[in-house]
Parts: structure tokens; C-alpha cells; sequence
């Protein structure tokens, strides 16, 4: 299968700290890949990398064939890229359809000229932003929240606002930074499910940032382990299971 | 119906409230319009896009003076160098914008400070172009070669202008572009990760609202019939934040209220002239603290406590 993302010796240090060193894994198209590694091992800065919102100091992205790093962040969208946030990010103010009609606004809108014109064009964009985030709230069995302001809602539901919110742009890359942090078994069990429709229905491509081991054991196809920022280890969850260096570095720690 | 109803009167009101004033009343109607039109700009920038300013006098100055230097220096109509001023000012929004791509909050309250002095600053000292000292006099407002003699015609110029930009900004509001410049405010992070460029949007709220604030300069010193940059002091650029968070920035008619408080605050505050600013002051910090929606939220906020109250 075709690779939907490709990772070639990417670094990043902050004022000596290597956070992201000489790392390098590609996922394949329509697949589940995890990332994971102990707290500090620089997940989140190196998702940030492949989401723009860092600039690694050398190395080179791929998306698709297309060369991520010499695109702004706000072109990542337009790409079929999407992600949820470790800490949430949220539009608090705004009612949860909303934020979800956010997730994928611009790709609809019509230009400021129509929009301070009120013009049926800009008219017409919103509409179907806005239809299409009730179908996709619907489809989370979100719907009874969709005017709900999102700050007001409890903590599970903002998780899957942000989720809705990736998704109703139907993106061919999704990134999710640590979606079950904070779900109990059952949760972070029908999660996982939905991980592996995504992948297996739509074709989607997932890269799981995520401490749950069961859920990444369950849902991914590979994992790459990464420990101060390199990586350690690449293979599918039977492997990374046995793998000596991941278990001393990591499952280890975790088991103890 | 709850809404079409009040602004049905709103409207029926300003249009006939000339019919029962004296040409007094007529120039502070004009004042509460053009003030209007400045809240309203400062509602898009700060309300929706969560940009501060503590300069927009400047742009009010840019208006002014491009608009009054166009029609006595080049002879052109006055609807043409509304439109001009309106530009002009935009543009310069665009340049003070540009800080606003790299810093936020109290630089950005500096650097739109700095700009608005030094633009007076240049005014003041362009001797030939403005009159410098002396300032500079303005005719009045005209309309296909009639000229609108008294406050009580221009008025309803200045209404219809106020009228546009109400439909514009009420537009842009209901978009998917004021849609994607509320998410810019509330995390740039993930607005930009749903594709919003923000550069491009804050560059846009900038030079809108710097816009609108200049054609409102046009009409004040059209209507006021001299200038001075004394009319474009920092004191002016508070009493306009200070007229939007009294009114209330996220509404249209939020910014309504605010034009007719700083008209009319003036008069009602006569008595105590070397107090105005310390009461305006106190006002901005009792409303941000108590009624951070302005007066707008009123009719909400008594409807919730008599609510509450019945319970």
C-alpha cells in the first residue's frame, strides 16, 4: 500500500535538548499506527512537527507525496489533515456545532467580499458547513449537545466535540494526541473500535499518540516506540510486545 | 418576532428623532452616528476578533484629514472621498496590522498606541497639507453637488452609511468568516489547524475596522467644520473603547448604544469636566468587571434575575 505519511531523520532541540532526534517511520494508507513512549519521550513535540505548529531544525514530511514542511499550518486542512489536541483545544465559547462546523468552514467559505455582502454564495457555504456538522454529530451520537456551549459540557463530551471536529472534514490523515486519556476500560474500548472503522471503512489514515496500552495494542496495525526522542523500536503490537528494549525502556515501567 | 421588533422601532426612532429636536439635538444626533460607526469598527476588532487597539483616533485622524484634504485640495464630491478616506484608512490598518501578526495584548495595545502618535504627530507638523497649528477647515457634507447645510440633512447621510456598515458587519457575523475569526480568538492554534490563515484574517479585521473608522473621521470633521489633531488624542482613542465595552462589543446594537452614550455622555457629565476622564475610567472598569457584555446584555441579564426571582 501506498504511504500517507513519511518521516525521513527528523530533529528538533530545544536549547540542547534533543526533543525529536534523527526519527524516521512511514505510515502506510488506510492503516492504524501508534506512537508511543514514556512521558517526556517527546510525543506531542514530534506530532506538533507533522502538524506545522513546530518547525523541526532538519528532516523532511511527507503527506501524500507532498512535502509538509514547506507549507503553512493553515494549508494542512486543505491536504486532508486533521488532529485533536492532548489538552483540548476548543473553540470554549462557541456551542458545540459551532466548533464542529469549524472542523471544516474553510474549506466551504466563500471569501470575505460574499461573506460582508451577505451574498447567497457565503449564504449557502454556511448551510452546508452547518449540515454537515449536525450529520457528523449525529453520527458521534452527539446530537442533544450540538447548542450547547462547549465550555459547559463535561470533560468526555469536549473530547468528542474535538473528534467531530477533526473529523467532519473527512480527513485522509487524522492524528489524535492521547484520545483516551481520561476514559475508563469500557470507554477506551469502543473508541478503539471506532479507530479501526475509521481505518478499515473510510480508509482513513490514523497516527495514535496514546499511554493506553490496551487501546494501542488493540487498535493499531504498527507502533513505533519512541524514547527521548529517537526511536527504539517499529513493528506490529505482537513484536513491539516482545521486543526486549521496549519492555525495558517502557511496558517495563508500566508493568511494575 | 423578539427581534424584529425592537429593531423596527430602533429604526422608526432614529429616523423620526430629528423631527422633535432643535439643531442642537441635530448635531448630537450626527455625533452618536459617527461614534457608532467607530464602535461598531472596534466591536469587529476586539469583539469578534479579539484584537486590541488603542489607536484607532489614528485611523479616525487618517479619515478626517484624507477625506477633508481631497475635497478642499482636489475638489472631489464628498460621497467619493468617503469612499477614499475609507481606503486610505483601511490601508493603514493593513501597516499597523502587521505588528498584530507577531505580538498580541499589551504590545499590541503599544504598538497601535504608537502608531496613532505618530500618525497625529505627522498630520501636526505637514503644515502645508493640514494647516498644522492652526488646523484646517472642513466643508460641509454634500450630496451630487448639494450641499447638506445643516446637521439635520446630514444626519440622514450619515444614518445611511451607519445603516451599510450595520448590514455589512451584521453579514460578516452571521459568516463563516466571522464563524472562523471568533476561532482565531478563542485558540489560534486550532483554528489554524482547521485551516483558517490567520495572518490573512487579522490582516482583514484590521484594515475593516480601520476602515469604517476612517469614513466615520470623514463625517466628524465634515460635520464639525474644522480640524485639529487636538480632536485625535490618545484620550479620544480610550473614550472609543469606552464607548464599545459601555455599549458592548459583541453586538451591533451593543455599538448603537455606545455611539449614543459618547454623544450624550458629554452633557450629561458638563458639570463635571475635569472628571470625565476619571469617570470614564471607572465606568470601563465597573462594565468589564460587572457587565463585561455592555449594556446591550441589560434586557438579558434582568430577564435571568426576574427569572430568578419568580423561582
Amino acid at each position: 500500500m501506498p504511504e500517507a505519511l513519511t518521516v525521513r531523520r527528523l530533529s528538533l532541540a530545544f536549547s540542547g535538548l534533543r526533543a525529536v532526534d534523527d526519527l524516521s517511520f512511514e505510515v502506510c494508507e488506510g492503516s492504524v499506527c501508534g506512537l508511543i513512549g514514556p512521558n517526556g519521550a517527546g510525543k506531542t513535540t514530534i506530532l506538533n512537527c507533522l502538524t506545522r505548529i513546530a518547525t523541526p531544525d532538519a528532516g523532511a514530511v511527507s503527506v501524500f507525496g507532498e512535502d509538509l514542511l514547506a507549507r503553512p499550518v493553515h494549508a494542512l486542512a486543505g491536504l486532508g489533515v486533521m488532529r485533536t489536541f492532548q489538552n483540548l483545544e476548543l473553540f470554549s465559547e462557541l456551542t458545540a456545532l459551532d466548533n464542529v462546523a469549524m472542523g471544516c468552514a474553510a474549506g466551504h467559505r466563500a471569501g470575505w467580499a460574499a461573506e460582508l455582502l451577505g451574498l447567497p454564495a457565503a449564504r449557502r457555504a454556511r448551510e452546508i458547513a452547518y449540515a454537515r456538522a449536525e450529520e457528523t454529530l449525529a453520527a458521534l451520537g452527539l446530537q442533544a449537545v450540538g447548542d450547547r456551549v462547549v465550555a459547559d459540557l463535561p470533560f468526555g463530551t469536549q473530547k468528542s466535540v474535538e473528534l467531530a471536529r477533526a473529523l467532519v472534514a473527512r480527513p485522509r490523515l487524522l492524528m489524535m494526541d492521547e484520545p483516551a486519556a481520561g476514559m475508563n476500560t469500557a470507554e477506551s474500548a469502543a473508541l478503539g473500535r471506532a479507530i479501526r472503522d475509521l481505518a478499515r471503512e473510510r480508509g482513513m489514515t490514523i497516527l495514535l499518540v496514546e499511554h493506553d496500552m490496551g487501546l494501542v495494542m488493540s487498535a493499531c496495525d504498527r507502533i513505533v516506540v519512541v524514547v527521548q526522542g529517537r526511536r527504539i523500536a517499529e513493528g506490529t503490537p505482537q513484536e513491539i510486545r516482545a521486543d526486549r528494549q521496549v519492555i525495558e525502556a517502557y511496558l517495563g515501567q508500566a508493568a511494575a | 418576532m423578539r427581534t424584529v421588533l425592537p429593531a423596527l422601532a430602533a429604526v422608526a426612532s432614529a429616523l423620526t428623532a430629528p423631527l422633535f429636536l432643535g439643531p442642537y439635538g441635530h448635531y448630537l444626533l450626527c455625533m452618536a452616528a459617527i461614534y457608532a460607526m467607530v464602535a461598531l469598527s472596534l466591536g469587529l476588532l476586539l469583539g469578534l476578533g479579539g484584537q486590541i487597539s488603542i489607536g484607532h483616533a489614528g485611523f479616525w485622524a487618517v479619515g478626517a484629514y484624507g477625506s477633508a484634504i481631497l475635497v478642499q485640495k482636489l475638489a472631489l464630491p464628498f460621497l467619493l472621498s468617503l469612499l477614499a478616506s475609507g481606503l486610505l484608512a483601511g490601508l493603514v490598518g493593513l501597516l499597523v496590522a502587521l505588528p498584530a501578526l507577531r505580538v498580541r495584548g499589551h504590545y499590541l495595545a503599544i504598538a497601535t498606541l504608537g502608531f496613532s502618535l505618530v500618525i497625529v504627530h505627522i498630520l501636526y507638523e505637514w503644515d502645508g497639507l493640514t494647516g498644522g497649528r492652526q488646523g484646517m477647515f472642513v466643508s460641509r457634507p454634500s450630496l451630487f453637488g448639494h450641499e447638506l447645510g445643516s446637521d439635520f440633512q446630514a444626519y440622514y447621510l450619515i444614518l445611511a452609511v451607519l445603516a451599510l456598515f450595520v448590514w455589512i458587519v451584521v453579514n460578516l457575523r452571521r459568516s463563516l468568516g466571522g464563524l472562523s475569526l471568533s476561532a482565531l480568538r478563542l485558540s489560534d492554534v486550532a483554528a489554524q489547524s482547521c485551516g483558517v490563515n490567520r495572518a490573512g484574517a487579522t490582516l482583514f479585521v484590521f484594515a475593516l475596522s480601520a476602515a469604517i473608522t476612517g469614513v466615520s473621521g470623514a463625517f466628524y470633521g465634515a460635520i464639525l467644520g474644522q480640524l485639529s489633531t487636538d480632536s485625535f488624542t490618545l484620550v479620544v482613542s480610550l473614550s472609543f473603547l469606552t464607548m464599545a465595552i459601555v455599549g458592548g462589543l459583541n453586538s451591533v446594537v451593543g455599538a448603537l448604544l455606545g455611539g449614543i452614550f459618547l454623544a450624550y455622555a458629554p452633557e450629561v457629565l458638563r458639570a463635571f469636566e475635569q472628571w470625565q476622564m476619571f469617570i470614564y475610567g471607572a465606568l470601563l472598569v465597573a462594565f468589564m468587571h460587572f457587565l463585561p457584555d455592555g449594556l446591550a446584555s441589560l434586557p438579558r441579564r434582568l430577564a435571568r434575575i426576574g427569572r430568578r426571582g419568580d423561582a
